[in-house]
């Protein structure tokens, strides 16, 4: 079984590209994971195959091949979900990390109280909160590497 | 937001809040129950999203930096 691995596209355009890079590089050096680092501008081919339309994107591939991607805004959080599932068992799914669980669980006791007290504001709010949670789980890739 | 919470402090403030919220706005009711909620909701934003803005003026953080 291959490793996991980082694939990081980024244009020398792009300004938040070049903020995020050191942080991808940072992250992938701290969980032990090797990171391509792909110019779209020199390399746009590799971009079309891997069906790349924005930058920044991040690939994570998992050990058996399956992969998760991420584009646009990269949060500290988002990157560190990406490499533990590039370094972990591939079962297919990025692990429920705290801030998901946290919404999740929060969103559903307020969505309890506001049932059981017949409070709609609370119900919205809770109903709302533990959709987030879902919404905000990485999208699986549905183009893969190869 | 940088975060500046730590993991315990994030599910305290999550746990106090709903329990703020639930005995506020659900159970005691009236301008002591909004207070009440009012103050739930903020913990529990501010542990949702792990930044607390007075920590990050006061530039605390209970959050490990390893």
């Amino acid at each position: 079984m291959t490793t996991g691995h980082l694939s990081y596209f980024w244009a020398p355009w792009c300004t938040r590209c070049t903020a995020v890079s050191p942080v991808v590089s940072s992250v992938a050096q701290s969980n032990d994971l090797t990171v391509e680092m792909i110019d779209v501008e020199q390399s746009p081919d590799e971009a079309r195959r891997r069906r790349v339309f924005g930058v920044p994107t991040i690939i994570a591939t998992a050990p058996d091949g399956s992969t998760y991607r991420r584009s646009g805004s990269l949060t500290d959080t988002d990157l560190q979900r990406l490499a533990d599932f590039a370094i972990g068992d591939g079962s297919g799914r990025p692990p429920i990390n705290l801030d998901e669980g946290l919404r999740l669980a929060a969103g559903v006791a307020l969505a309890g109280i506001g049932i059981v007290s017949s409070t709609i504001g609370l119900t919205a709010l809770g109903v709302l909160l533990a959709f987030a949670s879902v919404a905000n789980r990485l999208r699986r890739d549905r183009y893969p590497s190869s | 937001m940088k975060q500046n919470e730590a993991t315990w402090e994030r599910i305290t403030r999550v746990v106090i809040g709903v329990a703020l919220i639930g005995f506020g706005f659900a159970s005691l009711g009236g301008i002591g129950g909004a207070v009440l909620g009012a103050i739930g909701l903020v913990l529990l934003a501010t542990g949702v999203v792990g930044t607390c803005p007075i920590y990050a003026a006061l530039k605390f953080s209970t959050k490990p930096t390893t």
